[in-house]
């Protein structure tokens, strides 16, 4: 049921709006058909009173005679269904067809001069029958009223609708399970290409291939790359992970070393605690640079790009609170939205580290701005201050790994190394240069 | 002043509370955030360092709900996270700087003395009234440019004043915010404090810089 869940849950809503639709399809068309037929039989009955009339003539007594016999034999042959009766107006049968005898006959009370009434067979009677109510001048102008009806039997009409009923169910089941097929089969069809990316993924999990390779159809290409595009990030992560790890634990063994090396062999208290202080100092950048590095998403954004604008507010609004003796002047120039497809938290660290930089090198001015014109290069933001700038021949030092540009303002270099590699892992740009307005340091960050 | 410590971790709260206790702070530790929010609202708090890792709620949502208790103080955060989206969500909740761990000592003292100026609105660490320098910073004081030997309690009482220049402040403002625990309000042990103070900052009896106002305190500056 897993595999197939999806087909399973379409078939199972396709059977269940063919068998609503066919359903009322069957309910309509039946009433249909049995008001169809209920007025074709009123239009028979109603020619067989005229025919009745047309055979019966008044004696100068008042009397009603059936002077002929009527066209139609079933009125002749007794039990047939097609009864024919007269009476008068208070009920007293006058005459009756041949196919009436022992039949009697109820007339409508309320009944006027010159209308006819229709009775079907819905209120517990077993005929259709069609009453017509007359009045009959005799020769010497004197009126009598009489009542003509014919009656046939229900039987024969209900045997009708319900043979046309079940012919059309019949028919109706079978185009339904005809439709229920062709549906199974377009379905089974249509989601071959999900069970091939089933079938892939799972190829992919045993290790027996690198990424989706099918040809999809256009739909699903888009899906299809996404995931690719997903495996190869975690597995770039993976990687990155099992860097950082090795790198970390390389890099720490040096101060170890230098830190047994003190304690077996250092006698000066003064010179061992200088020692301690500095490699922990050391230890502490390299665990810093490394979990920063291990902590960057680096990856685009599959869901959407993330707006810039709010993030770089927050982080001036907190680097005026951290920096506020400083009596720092931002000048942040933003467009009303700047999206860039990138993890929000990378988004943060570049910003937040240039940003920070430049707070801690300025002299009292910053400048943010977001170039407009994304065509070239993508998104590109750029951060400037006021400060001394950074000579060329440093700049390309600080940009290695964990290379601080001046051991007194803590965690420089391993800010800008790792905006430098979050970066480089974005498919972006770090470029430093000197800024031409504030006269001190310029980076401009390139996120295509 | 009196200082709140919030943090999880027993040795590190203990080193933080020894360390500022010697640097003249009147301490308060809290290892949870329930514990902290209850000293933050109870306590006559000058400045608090809270650590982000808190077991039963984050030091985060901790600053939030002292901020919406309309508590001023200034609040540093303590935190093992680096990431800038993390410092931006505490400062963003209301703290007014931060700290990452591991930290030097130093520089924690710096930043929590250039909170408590900035919140007295001094933004210089010397504090200076007539004769009298204070250095905020190196906890020196000088009065007609002779250094002046105090003991702890006796800067503790002078820092506190300086920092509340032009302000009256009363017996039981001044031992709450130097002692870790309240005075007994009949102590005299204060007015001795003020006694020493005077004679120090004044032997001869000519600037009479500490006031005191009969049943109010003491005050610098009028």
């Amino acid at each position: 049921m897993k595999t197939s869940a999806l087909s399973f849950r379409l078939l199972v809503a396709a059977g269940l709006i063919l068998t609503i639709a066919f359903g009322l399809m069957v309910f309509i068309l039946e009433q249909g058909f049995r008001n169809s037929a209920e007025r074709t039989l009123k239009e028979k009955l109603q020619v067989q009173i005229y025919a009745l009339l047309s055979v019966a003539e008044l004696t100068r007594k008042g009397q009603l005679n059936i002077t002929a016999n009527l066209h139609e034999p079933r009125f002749a042959s007794p039990g047939s269904g097609l009864y024919a009766f007269v009476q008068k107006k208070d009920g007293i049968l006058i005459w009756r067809s041949a196919s009436a005898l022992g039949e009697d006959n109820d007339l409508i009370a309320g009944l006027r001069a010159g209308e006819s009434v229709f009775l079907s067979n819905s209120n517990q009677s077993d005929r259709f029958a069609l009453q017509y109510d007359v009045i009959w001048e005799s020769d010497t102008g004197k009126e009598y009223e009489f009542v003509f009806t014919i009656a046939e039997e229900a039987a024969f009409l209900t045997g009708q609708v319900e043979s046309f009923s079940q012919t059309l169910r019949n028919w109706l089941l079978l185009v339904g399970l005809a439709l229920l097929l062709v549906q199974f089969i377009i379905l089974r069809w249509s989601l071959t290409p999900l069970r091939t990316i089933g079938k892939d993924l799972t190829a992919i999990e045993l290790g027996r291939q690198h990424q989706l390779q099918g040809a999809y159809p256009a739909e699903l290409q888009a899906l299809a790359n996404n995931i690719n595009g997903l495996i190869s990030s975690e597995r770039a992560h993976l990687l990155r992970y099992r860097n950082t790890l090795a790198d970390l634990a390389h890099s720490l063994k040096t101060p170890l070393a230098i830190l047994r090396g003190s304690l077996e062999n250092e006698s000066n208290n003064e010179q061992l605690k200088s020692t301690l202080q500095n490699q922990i100092s050391r230890m502490d950048d390299i665990v810093e640079y490394q979990l920063q590095k291990a902590a960057a998403k680096g990856q685009k954004q599959i869901t959407g790009a993330v707006d810039l604008v709010p993030i770089i507010k927050k982080i001036v609004a907190s680097l005026n609170k951290v920096y506020v003796e400083k009596n720092i002047r931002f000048s942040v120039d933003l467009p009303t939205q700047y999206p860039i497809h990138c993890d929000e938290g990378d988004l943060y660290e570049i910003a937040g580290n240039l940003l920070d930089n430049a707070c801690k090198w300025c002299v009292s001015q910053i400048k943010f701005t977001c170039q407009n014109d994304r065509k070239a290069e993508g998104a590109c933001f750029i951060v400037e201050d006021d400060g001394p700038g950074i000579a060329d021949e440093k700049l390309n030092e600080i940009l290695k790994r964990g290379v601080r540009a001046d051991q007194n303002i803590h965690g420089h270099g391993i800010g800008l190394a790792v905006v430098n590699e979050l970066i480089t892992l974005l498919g972006g740009r770090l470029v430093g240069e000197k800024s031409s307005t504030l006269s001190g340091m310029k980076w401009l960050v390139y996120l295509k | 002043m009196r200082i709140l410590i919030v943090e999880d971790e027993p040795i590190l709260c203990k080193q933080i509370q020894q360390f500022f206790a010697e640097k003249g702070f009147a301490v308060d530790i809290a290892n949870t955030g329930a514990e902290g929010l209850y000293a933050g609202k109870e306590y006559p708090i000058d400045i608090a360092v809270i650590d982000i890792g808190l077991p039963d709620f984050s030091g985060v949502e901790l600053i939030k709900k002292l901020r919406k208790e309309e508590m001023a103080y200034p609040i540093l955060i303590l935190t093992a996270r680096s990431r800038w989206q993390e410092k931006v969500a505490g400062l963003d909740a209301g703290a007014d700087d931060y700290l990452v761990k591991p930290f030097h000592y130093e520089e924690l003292l710096a930043r929590v003395n250039a909170l408590i100026r900035r919140s007295s609105g001094n933004a210089h660490p010397v504090l200076t009234f007539k004769n009298i320098e204070l250095d905020s910073v190196s906890q020196e004081v000088i009065v007609d440019h002779q250094k002046l030997e105090l003991t702890a309690y006796e800067y503790k009482v002078l820092e506190y004043l300086m920092f509340h220049q032009g302000e009256v402040v009363s017996k039981g403002t001044l031992s709450e915010h130097i002692y870790d625990e309240d005075l007994d309000r009949d102590s005299n042990v204060l007015e001795v404090f003020i006694g020493r103070l005077r004679k120090k900052l004044d032997p001869d009896g000519k600037t009479n810089p500490i006031e005191t106002l009969r049943g109010r305190g003491y005050r610098i500056g009028g």
